[in-house]
């Protein structure tokens, strides 16, 4: 085969590899940022975080919120699930950052998958 | 409220499903950290206990459901081990036996062989919903988000009966005799919902019963829902592993979708997976064991 195919082909399988491992990170993140409690399933994400933050400065008779789902779920105490919600989110988005970083800097399929030499 | 995993296991001639339903249930013990119970037949447990001792076995299952083959269900499959092909015996109709048969409140239903890898399935317990299931899945070897397959191209979507979450209710009572109602009729489905081929699948049958309760629509229903995951991972049985690295960590060989016979190795971390080469599963189950025991 023509050197400059082989190398191609290399390449080709490499930017297979690379997008195949970063898209199966990025999936398992997703998972990992959905949230359940009192029987609702919430996506942890800014917008989540802020409003309950928000509601946690308001004083109301009770809490009813609305899951993925659109179910409505009665939350005790906003200021608690607030604080396990950020803890998850920063958690999984540090380990994302660090597995993202690893391998959108790998130069060969081996880095990539950290196979021994 | 009582919460627990069922796994089925009726071994073949070749393919240990007991070995790997036992090696999945130190996985489910280690990340999801609740008790797993099993239905299987006399012969498979009667081998098991030979091979694995019943000291073993018992750590392993919380409860053992013996429920005798039916030798009149003639259903064999191709089994595929990446590029070899061999036709076996494939016991699996008595699914529908589930809702009866699990002891516990709240059921995590899962194929033996869909390896417990994270913790995720965890975010079942306590659902609002009735029952979980999901058309969601996404592969080994291809950096597509998850996606619907449809079981025919003008069908329904088709929902996979490898995870299934359930509480004792009216809605999956109904769900599970419906499945037994298709079953006994799968002919006659066969034909109205354009199955592709005559083995029988669990997949099928609880896609046309979901269809069904949902008053034949492509529906929302405030009873069944999807699982609360991305989607499932699926290792089809043209794939192969290629080793376990560590505890949740394994490398996988992905045939690659658009280019048959060719082959990209992927590492799956803290990720659940269908592992759906029972040959490959079969060849790691000892190395499970071992790992996670």
């Amino acid at each position: 085969m023509d050197d400059k195919l082989k190398q191609v082909l290399d390449f080709a399988n490499y930017r297979q590899t690379l997008n195949n491992q970063l898209q199966k990170s990025k999936i398992k993140t997703e998972g990992a940022l959905l949230f359940s409690k009192n029987g609702g399933s919430f996506i942890v994400g800014p917008e989540f975080i802020l409003f309950l933050d928000f509601l946690s400065k308001t004083d109301l008779p009770e809490y009813v919120i609305l899951d993925k789902n659109n179910i409505p779920i009665k939350i005790e105490d906003p200021s608690k699930l607030l604080k396990e919600v950020l803890l998850r989110y920063t958690e999984v988005t540090s380990s994302y950052y660090k597995e993202y970083q690893e391998i959108k800097n790998s130069r060969s399929v081996k880095s990539i998958l950290k196979l021994e030499e | 409220m009582s919460r627990g995993i069922l796994m089925y296991a009726h071994n073949n001639s070749e393919i240990d499903y007991f070995k790997i339903a036992c090696a999945n249930s130190l996985l489910v013990k280690k990340n999801l950290g609740y008790p797993v119970s099993i239905v299987t037949d006399s012969d498979t447990l009667a081998y098991s206990i030979k091979q694995l001792t019943k000291e073993f076995i018992d750590n392993c299952f919380d409860k053992i459901i013996v429920k005798e083959k039916d030798l009149s269900f003639k259903n064999s499959r191709n089994y595929n081990d990446a590029t070899n092909v061999k036709s076996l015996q494939f016991y699996n109709c008595n699914h529908w036996e589930a809702y009866e048969l699990s002891p516990y409140n709240e059921t995590l239903f899962i194929d033996s062989d869909y390896l417990i890898m994270s913790n995720s399935l965890n975010n079942c317990w306590g659902s609002d919903y009735d029952f979980m299931i999901d058309n969601r899945i996404y592969t080994v070897a291809s950096d597509k988000h998850p996606y619907v397959k449809y079981i025919d191209d003008t069908g329904i979507s088709l929902y996979w009966a490898t995870v299934i979450y359930f509480k004792k209710s009216i809605t999956a009572e109904h769900i599970f005799n419906y499945v037994k109602h298709i079953q006994e009729n799968y002919r006659y489905y066969k034909d109205l919902y354009s199955f592709s081929n005559g083995m029988f699948r669990n997949d099928y049958s609880f896609s046309v019963a979901i269809h069904s309760i949902n008053s034949l629509k492509e529906t929302h229903s405030t009873n069944i829902g999807k699982l609360p995951i991305p989607g499932l991972l699926m290792s089809w049985d043209t794939d192969d592993v290629k080793d376990i690295n560590e505890i949740n960590d394994i490398y996988v060989y992905g045939e690659k979708e658009d280019n048959k016979g060719q082959y990209i190795l992927t590492r799956i971390k803290n990720t659940d997976i269908h592992i759906m080469n029972k040959w490959a599963i079969n060849r790691i189950s000892n190395k499970l064991i071992e790992l996670y025991e």
